[in-house]
């Protein structure tokens, strides 16, 4: 059972995890670029939704510091809570807690003061103050 | 010898230079530089005298508001309670005299919860402050009542409240996970058992109606009329003021004469209803100081010791994935607890609704009911919702009333399950005549 177990686990995973990813991060490359430029050609709010397609597009292959400030520049853009606000909260956890590993407390505290500011305007948002 | 006498009598039995010290070890142990544990330290033990000065505010309101109740209804011996953890915690730390074990069973949550989310499989660090006031408030109000003093006391009631830091989490995070379509945050706010009652509903209700869920509240266009009820403060007003009015109205002008003197007793009885408010907002500014400092160094240490936790955060972590759900569930959860207020008012203690949480509770419950069951799971899940924040309070203010607090009740339903909690273990203890 162990074995077989094992075996089958091996079989599927790395094929999968090497072949798909290899594959899909040059078309993620390409999109990106795409995603770049139509980012450069709007303004204004589209500019903002052209942003998080673009932060989406980092996410994916793990880009986080480009994703970061794909959302950012998005949330700049567009004050509202949404999908650039919610990205934001799970990234900077992300980030949060490689500065844990790397026990850089100054880091902690930064991204944790960054998803208190996530919140504080989820809360702002929904009370029409934004 | 006769000095350090002197300074434990004089000093250190004061809440507000225990707590003080709390902030100033909070601190110290992040290395901050001298100037800035000062102001800290100094800024916390004021946080601690402006939550007394408005807990006293809201008291005396309380006290005039219990006694024309009384006057009105009082006859078949029924009372009224006003639900609001803040007033509870405020009352707690100020005239129960127990803001010391209070601000130190918040440290031992915070240092319980880091030692369990470190050794268990239960990776969750909570990160919001207020909640843990919140829960620290109530374990040490039923350790106490239980007969619990000193040391005792401040370690149990820690182990208890760190227990649900960690737990409480963990009970929400299979909806989380729902909700935010990922596992890596989770939620922090002390009313998950009305969360998951929420989703408990949601659930019957996609049973009922065959498995199919319904749309998501998401779909829908709300009118932007509503948003003047979503600042706390104004909603509060709004419930208080017809409150007072209509019980001092049944008491007359009589009843009111010591307490109004020269003004018109209904004039008076709005007076106080602002009062009550007045002293609801000086005591949250209070809170917010007290945990300025606290709060963010106990969570840099958090989770620099526990680098792979989830942190549980607050509740507004999750209105930017169903924002219509959060309003849905507000009102929802609104009409759920006037019903719920009819209800315990057959339960001998009637319960006014603290509408200071309803906002976040209910539109939390409504993300609930919606993640399960679309509209329908936030409608009906947040109608139950508020009538289930109303009945577990009801329950416990006999025994609130019992440990001397003043006409006041709990919120934050978890806080509640915690004093069942103590309450249980005491009775079971004293079946074997232990306790």
């Amino acid at each position: 059972m162990g074995l077989f177990g094992f075996g089958k686990k091996k079989d599927k995973a790395p094929a999968a995890e090497a072949a798909a990813p290899a594959m899909n991060r040059e078309e993620v490359l390409a999109k990106i670029e795409e995603a770049k430029a139509k980012v450069a050609s709007l303004e204004g709010v589209a500019r903002a939704n052209a942003l998080i397609e673009l932060g989406k597009l980092h996410a994916d292959i793990d880009q986080v510091d480009e994703a970061i400030a794909a959302y950012e520049e998005s949330l700049e853009l567009n004050h509202v809570m949404g999908k650039a606000s919610s990205s934001l909260v799970k990234l900077y956890n992300k980030k949060r807690a490689q500065a844990a590993e790397a026990k850089d407390d100054e880091k902690i505290k930064y991204y944790l003061d960054k998803v208190n500011e996530m919140l504080a305007l989820s809360k702002d948002s929904l009370r029409g103050r934004a | 010898m006769e000095i350090l006498q002197w300074i434990i009598d004089n000093i250190l039995t004061q809440a507000s230079v225990i707590i003080g010290l709390v902030a100033l070890l909070g601190l110290a142990l992040q290395k901050k530089p001298i100037n800035e544990i000062i102001s800290g330290t100094l800024k916390t033990m004021l946080g601690f005298l402006v939550l007394s000065a408005g807990s006293s505010v809201m008291q005396t309101s309380l006290t005039y508001f219990g006694d024309m109740f009384n006057q009105a209804f009082g006859f078949n011996g029924m009372s009224a309670v006003v639900a609001s953890i803040e007033g509870i915690n405020g009352q707690a730390m100020t005239d129960l005299g127990l803001g010391s074990e209070i601000a130190i069973c918040l440290a031992g949550i915070f240092i319980v919860n880091i030692i369990l989310a470190r050794f268990t499989p239960f990776k969750y660090v909570f990160l919001t402050g207020q909640a843990l006031l919140w829960e620290s408030t109530l374990c040490v109000v039923f350790a106490w009542f239980c007969g619990l003093r000193g040391i005792p006391l401040i370690l149990i009631a820690s182990i208890v409240g760190g227990a649900f830091a960690t737990l409480m989490p963990a009970f929400a995070q299979p909806v989380v996970r729902k909700i935010t379509e990922s596992d890596d945050i989770a939620l922090g706010h002390f009313c998950t058992f009305g969360y998951m009652f929420t989703a408990l509903i949601a659930t019957i209700t996609k049973k009922l109606a065959g498995g199919h869920e319904s749309q998501s509240t998401e779909e829908l266009e709300l009118p932007q009329s509503l948003s003047f009820m979503q600042d706390s403060y104004l909603a509060v007003m709004v419930v208080m003021i017809p409150f007072y009015l209509i019980i001092a109205g049944f008491a007359g002008p009589e009843a009111a004469a010591d307490y109004a003197g020269d003004v018109n007793y209904m004039v008076y009885a709005f007076l106080q209803a602002m009062q009550f408010v007045v002293g609801l907002y000086v005591l949250l500014a209070g809170v917010r100081l007290l945990l300025a400092e606290l709060v963010p160094a106990f969570q840099g240490i958090s989770m620099k010791l526990v680098p792979n936790a989830r942190p549980a955060l607050d509740c507004p972590v999750l209105f930017t994935y169903a924002p219509n759900a959060v309003i849905i569930g507000f009102i929802c959860t609104t009409i759920g607890s006037l019903i719920g207020m009819a209800i315990t008012g057959f339960m001998g203690t009637l319960v006014i609704p603290g509408v200071m949480s309803n906002f976040f509770a209910g539109g939390t419950a409504g993300i609930f009911g919606n993640a399960i069951d679309g509209r329908r799971g936030a409608i009906i899940g947040g109608i139950f919702h508020g009538i289930f924040i109303m009945i577990l309070p009801a329950l416990l203010s006999p025994m609130l009333a019992q440990i001397g607090f003043v006409n006041m009740t709990c919120t934050d339903v978890d806080t509640v399950v915690t004093g069942f909690f103590f309450m249980a273990i005491h009775s079971i203890l004293g079946l074997f005549g232990i306790a």
